[in-house]
């Protein structure tokens, strides 16, 4: 060892979902993050979001790791983020970024919170006093705050500031502060770091119609709001704890509408893009608003097109209109009028009828759109690079998240018009290219800090040793008497000592309580103080120093004793009552058995399944990081679909000679092993150990893989369809074989005069492919474009459900309506009718504009008949025990906050295998994949949590009730050991073996029946001389 | 009706400007349109679409164009900008390029009652809001009388009276 | 439709009878074992397992007794299966809690040929020894019973039989009917292709169904049904309150044998018996503070209470745990009743079928959502 290397030092600029999942990831693995957000709070938009689809619950925990989810020291993550290796810098800005690649030098701005958050304990004294009242911007206005506040109410601890601009300087707040730590002088530091690489997530703005002339037709009355405040609205931690009342005056809002592409899809105000989150953005709040404000509630939603392009967004779609009878109305209104009595009154037209409608609302809300450009023009000159002809980060055509300019990358909104799963992958993906860099540098890891678990000495005799803060003896309404407190609990069996000391949330506290326990004879530990989640980890790492393991060790919460003492009714002593509480903590404690964390044996070998673009992209990434992977390819050659087929897009790439290139690479790399010719046939084992039988197709013979994750990458191809007379007529072709006759030539289409296209060629039905494939309607454009430059003459119309152009992808659209292409929509119900006259096809359809029958007796006929998974999909699930969906693409553990993973840990998904997506969509998915596979093998110890749930095999009579019941799939019975196996990685402890298990053979660790029992009747003691605390 | 039959340039003919092509039938343009309410109503959104498909027969018949009162919210509303007023404009004047004997019926709207058609369906919510009511010319039978005297004397009028006088 | 074979018998020559019969069908290799209720050299009936033909002679199924219920055996013998052809001769009860040990892979009857018979009740052990001695043979309890009257010599068929409304035997391959067929004969009905192959190989030809059966059976389900409503309504009535249950369970002294004699009662060792249940001196004392005074030994409600937790949802009311009482607690109509109300509560009954998933071991497609996210 020569001298030491630095750590590895990473800014992530933004700490909305797709930071923090980034800043995550990086902290995992050992790199330094600097997490910062220009706002005084992190969580970005998903802190104000209690609910999102398809399950319509929050889901934000499931960002954090699962395994050694222990060491993640928290478990709901709307409370905040807390990680040894994250530095978390809120209400900080980015001032200057100098240096090149692998050696930057950053200014960041702390702004001025005139409140030392470390030392402040959350309680808020300081608020009651405060005088100054004003809007409170987490719920857009619709509440009230004080200038000295709490910028996101479920947070925990509590990170409060002062906002100057409204505070008076009357110094109530200081008077009474107990821990005295606001300083109304304080000002923003500037300081200067070093960081070695960059990921900006900073997102983007909402579009606030304030700041546009829209103002006029829509700001007409406080019951107009925009989708966000909704969220606010119908949220339980919210303006009117989860009831939809209308702002104005509180009224219960029963019809309630929703106006979509507030500014979006808007040429006039430059903005010709789609915001592509506000149309499940609507969906979600209509089926909400009926499920909170009851059946009575009518939902509208007024729109263009429904894009509901993304997984599974179609079905909740349907289930939004059939289960929950949301209405849609194709039409854009030009604004909402106020009547006299506060209803809000809408005109619009219905092209079936003809006819216009005035309906009265409630409330509208405004499905306003995400605004890019002005955060990439000012990013951009931070960085000193140039913004792209669109007008965002000039990034890597292939992969989204790498900035041209190197050891730089980006995420979330900031690629420009993510929704939430595509956020938390980009996170992840980010993750990973800086992982790939920074191992190409010189620097190193942060060395686990490993403070050695003490032996555990849960065999001797229970002897417990009892530590009472006491400062919440101060708290006025506190009336407890510790002496008499300590002196009762020292009477009782099997507690060793007590001691009382004050502020062990202080360092000195600290240190003094250190000194005592170093003395100690006991073998566990109890500490009351006060909010003790606060500093649980703090408190836990200071018993550990102490020798006290873990598991033996319980913190009670005296505070919340202290306010249960003021409120209960049936006992107003308050120091009994700590007694009790104390008591019950006490037998549970008595009984705690030490729990052992397992290592597990990592494999450091990955198996890839699929040579398409995904699993190459996958298996280099892993293989730059010197892991040794496996490349399991069925075909003869790589490249899958997009690889093989696709000569060049409409976004200017170029996928073959693309995956030539990157097939070069995969081949010469030393650590990656190509198997073509191979399928999966079956795998067993968990992560760190996997076992896989492959087939060698060609030799006609298995052979065995180890390894220690997995990536699938399957892939789709283009799907087939007999609808629309296609076979009977070679006028009618699919999107495909038209592109590769215009490329080929084999198709002229100088003579055309009228081509006609076809979209969702069974998609996006129930009784076909039920999801949208994502690249038709660009593909189709695409392919118009190539035809009008050909011929500008001929006529070619594009027949659609909704043009699904989201994102940026809207310009094509634009572009296609100028190059003269007409776009006609038709409805599911009503679809275009083919029929063939002397061999040619002829075209029936009803044109919903002048809602009028037409024809068109086209020269060719083309079809986008959309993208089918791959048949193989449905045996690999089989071989990985993985599900498929009816579709037959994988199903992810959760398809917002983890995308790439299965709930089996160590199993990932990468590309079309997942679902339909495009090119870029894929590398991306494969980065992140990539990443949470080098996240276990990079050579770290990985760790089973303390707390999983065991099998006692002597007792068990293998009835596997739990095996069914596990909805992390962790419990396997296995017929050669005749045993229940528990997956260790995959457990998470939920509980529900334990309650299917008659006998307790299944147990949760450190939660048996016996404690439960022993803290119940302690809580339930009655002293028959209450000699207790006197 | 079968496209065919259609004349794919028309648009050229009439609006010649990429604005048209911009139209993605949002309806914005329909669904605050004063006009919108007369019979036949105005329908913008849907000469539009005529105009880009080439429907000549449909267009060079349709009288709506003639009701349009000016306000330009279109104009002003339209998302893709369309200018779908200077579009009502150019109509106009292709269907009088292409008939010079054309006399639309708005013409003889503002004849009977001094507007391009019925103002009635805001009264209701004007009483709402305390407005007065609107004083329409037809309530004055003697101004009436001098006023239509008045456009009498205009040649487009005068040359056209069997159209005016007969009820 | 109805596959029925005839099998006639003189007076006092049922069993005689039935010993060809599964003879004859062991000797064809219908089955190779058999597993019945059979007549002990010392003593008594009791499920005997035979896989030599020739000692089939001692078979005597409709002697009414079941010292054990032969769900437990029937678990013992296939749980690891030998792979061995068996004949089962069992009773409704039995077969019922046999489902559920099936469902709960305690026993597996691939190799089984399950044969049902008619049951008109069984007596306790030791009343069915002492009616033994005074003479009583199954033909004469049979004789009576079908005439309506099970009583004899001071003792009567027990309570769990009284109410039980299943005297016909489910799922099974063959049926020994007696109920409705005439004194002099006995009837075996086949119900599944097993059964059909099985009476085919033993060589017995196909029939109709004895005129009477179909009557009669209803007519005893539904004497025992109204016998049940009233039984319940009756222990409903009895037993209105905790106080109640306490003095109904008062004389429990934790010997556990309802549990042992419980068929769905699988675990291999319950709950009760593991340190969860080993207090320590502390806790004794805690209570004895609390309470007062504490009944010695304890946990015995908590125990029944969390037995029927544990199987009232595959309770098939045998009335086993009453039989095994040493201090004669009448269990069966607690745990009946009860199990009555939580099986209809998931639309579900123990024993019905084979398909019927247990409750509470299934989930609605999204009804984990909140724990993983995932809705399939």
């Amino acid at each position: 060892m020569a001298e030491k290397k630095p750590t590895g030092t990473v800014l992530v600029a933004g700490a909305g979902v797709s930071g923090i999942k980034a800043a995550i990831e990086l902290a995992e693995i050992g790199y330094k993050v600097l997490l910062t957000d220009a706002s005084p709070q992190i969580g970005g938009i998903l802190a104000k979001l209690d609910n999102q689809f398809p399950t319509d619950h929050c889901g934000m925990c499931r960002m954090l790791p699962l395994v050694g989810r222990e060491y993640a020291s928290q478990y709901c993550m709307r409370k905040g983020l807390y990680h040894e290796n994250i530095e978390i810098l809120p209400f900080t800005e980015l001032k200057s970024v100098e240096g090149d690649a692998g050696n930057y030098t950053i200014e960041l701005l702390q702004k001025a919170r005139y409140i030392d958050t470390d030392k402040c304990n959350g309680l808020g004294e300081c608020i009651k006093v405060c005088p100054v009242e004003v809007g409170d911007e987490f719920n857009h206005g619709l509440t009230k705050r004080k200038a000295v506040y709490k910028p996101v109410p479920h947070n925990t601890p509590q990170m409060l500031l002062i906002d100057m601009a409204a505070c008076t300087k009357c110094g109530e707040c200081v008077k009474v502060c107990p821990t005295n730590v606001i300083n109304l002088e304080a000002e923003d530091e500037l300081s200067t770091r070093q960081v070695h690489a960059i990921i900006l997530a900073s997102g983007v703005k909402l579009y606030n119609l304030e700041e546009f002339e829209d103002a006029k037709s829509w700001a007409v009355s406080p019951d107009v709001v925009s989708s966000l405040a909704f969220e606010r609205i119908i949220s339980g931690s919210g303006t009117f704890d989860g009831t939809i009342k209308r702002p104005s005056d509180g009224k219960a809002a029963k019809k309630i509408a929703w106006i979509q592409c507030m500014g979006s899809r808007n040429r006039r105000q430059k903005r010709d893009y789609c915001s592509s989150i506000c149309c499940m953005f609507a969906l979600k709040e209509a089926v909400l608003a009926k499920e909170k404000g009851g059946d009575d509630v009518e939902t509208t939603i007024f729109y263009m097109d429904m894009r509901t392009f993304g997984k599974d967004f179609y079905q909740y779609y349907e289930k939004a209109v059939d289960e929950h009878g949301v209405k849609l109305i194709r039409c854009r209104v030009q604004g909402v009028m106020l009547n006299p009595d506060k209803s809000l009154s809408m005109r619009y037209f219905d092209s079936e009828t003809q006819e216009f409608f005035v309906v009265d609302y409630d409330m509208v809300v405004l499905s306003t759109g995400q605004v890019p450009y002005e955060t990439h023009k000012k990013l951009a000159d931070l960085l000193h690079v140039a913004i792209n002809a669109q007008g965002l980060l000039p990034t890597d055509p292939y992969e989204k998240v790498k900035l041209i300019k190197p050891g730089m990358f980006l995420c979330g909104s900031l690629m420009g018009l993510t929704d939430l799963s595509e956020a938390i992958s980009s996170g992840i993906a980010a993750a990973g290219q800086v992982s790939r860099f920074l191992s190409g540098i010189d620097v190193t890891l942060l060395e686990e800090e490993e403070i050695p678990e003490p032996t555990a000495k849960d065999r001797d005799e229970p002897l417990i040793s009892i530590v009472l803060c006491k400062c919440s003896e101060k708290a006025k309404e506190s009336s407890v008497d510790f002496n008499a407190l300590g002196a009762g609990l020292k009477k009782l069996n099997s507690v060793g000592e007590v001691n009382i000391i004050d502020m062990v949330c202080s360092d000195e506290g600290k240190q003094t309580v250190l000194d005592l326990l170093s003395k100690s004879k006991c073998n566990r530990l109890l500490i009351g103080a006060c909010h003790p989640f606060m500093y649980r980890k703090s408190l836990k790492n200071l018993a550990k120093k102490a020798g006290f393991s873990a598991s033996l060790f319980e913190i009670i919460d005296l505070s919340s004793i202290v306010h249960k003492g003021f409120f209960e009714s049936e006992t107003k002593d308050q120091t009994r009552l700590a007694y009790n509480e104390i008591r019950a903590v006490i037998e549970n404690l008595k009984l705690k058995p030490a729990l052992h964390v397992e290592t597990l044996p990592i494999n450091p070998a990955a198996l890839v399944v699929g040579g398409g673009i995904a699993g190459m992209h996958a298996a280099f990434s892993l293989a730059q990081r010197g892991v040794k992977v496996h490349l399991v390819e069925k075909s003869d050659t790589l490249g899958g679909y997009a690889g093989t087929k696709i000569e060049h897009t409409i976004d200017g790439l170029t996928p073959i000679s693309m995956a030539k290139d990157l097939t070069i690479k995969v081949l010469e790399h030393k650590h990656i092993t190509l198997y073509k010719n191979c399928e999966v046939v079956a795998t067993q084992g968990s992560l760190g150990a996997f076992e896989t039988k492959i087939r060698d197709l060609a030799k006609e013979e298995n052979f065995y893989l180890n390894h220690g994750a997995a990536i699938i990458a399957t892939g789709g191809h283009e799907g087939v369809t007999a609808e629309y007379e296609y076979g009977n007529s070679d006028q009618i072709l699919t999107q495909a074989e038209l592109k590769d006759g215009l490329t080929t030539g084999e198709i002229d289409v100088g003579e055309a005069e009228t081509i006609v296209m076809i979209q969702c060629v069974g998609s996006r039905q129930k009784d076909g492919r039920e999801y949208c494939s994502r690249i038709c309607c660009i593909g189709a454009i695409a392919n118009a474009l190539t035809i009008k430059e050909k011929n500008p003459e001929a006529r070619v119309f594009i027949l659609y459900r909704d043009v699904m152009t989201y994102g940026f992808a809207e310009q094509y659209y634009t572009q296609a309506r100028l190059a003269g292409i007409i776009f006609v929509s038709y409805s599911l119900e009503n679809k275009p009718k083919v029929e063939l006259k002397d061999g040619s096809p002829v075209i029936t359809f009803t044109e919903p504009v002048l809602n009028s029958e037409m024809q068109l007796s086209p020269d060719y006929l083309i079809l986008s008949t959309g993208v089918d998974a791959e048949a193989s999909n449905r045996d690999v699930g089989k071989a990985f025990s993985l599900p498929v969906n009816g579709d037959g693409f994988f199903v992810e553990a959760d398809s917002k906050w983890r995308p790439v993973e299965f709930l089996k840990v160590g199993l990932y998904v990468a590309g079309v295998a997942h679902s339909p997506m495009t090119l870029k969509d894929a590398i991306l998915q494969a980065e992140a994949a990539a990443h949470k596979t080098y996240a276990y093998l990079s050579g770290r110890k990985i760790h089973t949590a303390h707390v999983i749930s065991k099998v006692h095999h002597a007792i068990c009579v293998k009835c596997q009730r739990c095996v069914d019941i596990c909805p992390y799939g962790a419990r396997s019975y296995d017929e050669v050991l005749d045993r229940i196996i528990v997956d260790g990685a995959t457990c998470q402890a939920c509980g529900m073996c334990g309650v299917a298990c008659q006998n307790n053979a299944a147990e949760i660790m450190g939660f048996s029946d016996k404690q439960i029992m022993a803290v119940i009747d302690a809580r339930l003691y009655r002293d028959p001389v209450a000699t207790t605390a006197q | 009706m079968d496209f065919s039959s259609s004349d794919k340039d028309l648009w050229k003919q009439i609006y010649n400007t990429k604005d048209l092509l911009h139209c993605f039938n949002c309806s914005t343009c329909l669904s605050g349109c004063p006009a919108s309410h007369g019979d036949p109503p105005l329908l913008v959104r849907n000469l539009a679409r005529m105009v880009v498909y080439g429907l000549e027969e449909d267009l060079l018949n349709d009288d709506t164009p003639w009701a349009c009162v000016s306000c330009s919210r279109c104009e002003e509303m339209c998302p893709m900008d369309v200018k779908p007023f200077e579009m009502i404009l150019a109509i106009r004047r292709w269907q009088t390029l292409n008939d010079e004997t054309r006399v639309p019926t708005a013409i003889v709207e503002i004849y009977k009652r001094g507007y391009t058609q019925s103002v009635g369906t805001n009264t209701e919510l004007r009483k709402s809001l305390g407005l007065p009511e609107l004083q329409t010319i037809t309530k004055m039978p003697e101004m009436l009388k001098l006023y239509q005297e008045m456009l009498m004397k205009t040649p487009v009028v005068s040359e056209n009276d069997y159209m005016f006088n007969e009820e | 439709m109805a596959n029925f074979t005839k099998l006639s018998f003189k007076k006092g020559e049922l069993n005689q009878k039935l010993a060809d019969l599964f003879k004859g069908m062991m000797e064809k290799g219908v089955v190779d074992a058999l597993l019945a209720p059979m007549i002990q050299p010392k003593r008594g009936v009791m499920l005997t397992l035979v896989t030599d033909p020739s000692l089939v002679g001692a078979i005597d199924p409709f002697a009414p007794v079941v010292p054990v219920n032969g769900a437990r055996i029937a678990s013992s013998i296939t749980g690891k299966p030998s792979g061995r052809k068996t004949a089962m001769v069992l009773r409704s009860c039995e077969i019922r809690a046999l489902v559920e040990l099936c469902k709960l892979k305690q026993a597996h009857l691939d190799d089984v040929l399950l044969i049902g018979m008619d049951c008109l009740g069984r007596y306790e052990n030791l009343d069915f020894i002492k009616l033994r001695a005074e003479g009583q043979s199954s033909e004469a309890f049979i004789e009576k019973a079908l005439a309506g009257n099970t009583e004899s010599g001071g003792c009567d068929v027990s309570g769990a039989c009284k109410i039980c409304e299943f005297p016909v035997a489910d799922n099974v391959d063959l049926r020994l009917c007696i109920i409705g067929t005439g004194s002099d004969a006995l009837y075996i009905e086949s119900l599944t292709p097993k059964g059909d192959k099985a009476l085919e190989t033993a060589g017995l030809g196909i029939g109709e169904a004895p005129a009477g059966r179909e009557a009669a059976v209803q007519q005893l389900v539904k004497k025992r049904k109204d016998a049940c409503d009233a039984a319940f309504a009756q222990y409903r009535e009895s037993t209105p309150s905790v106080d109640a249950l306490e003095d109904r369970l008062a004389n429990c002294i934790n010997c556990y044998n309802c549990r042992v004699a419980c068929p769905v009662c699988y675990c291999k060792e319950c709950v009760f018996v593991t340190d969860t249940f080993r207090h320590n001196g502390d806790q004794y004392m805690g209570w004895a503070d609390t309470f007062g005074t504490l009944k010695m030994p304890t946990d015995t409600i908590f125990y029944h209470l969390t037995r029927m937790s544990h199987m009232s949802l595959f309770c098939v009311g045998c009335g086993q745990c009453t039989s095994a009482c040493p201090n004669s607690i009448d269990l069966m109509p607690m745990f009946k009743a009860v199990a009555q109300k939580t099986q209809a509560r998931f639309d579900y009954q123990a024993g019905r079928s084979h398909e019927e998933k247990q409750p509470l071991t299934v989930f609605e497609n999204d009804e984990l959502v909140e724990v993983t996210g995932q809705i399939k």
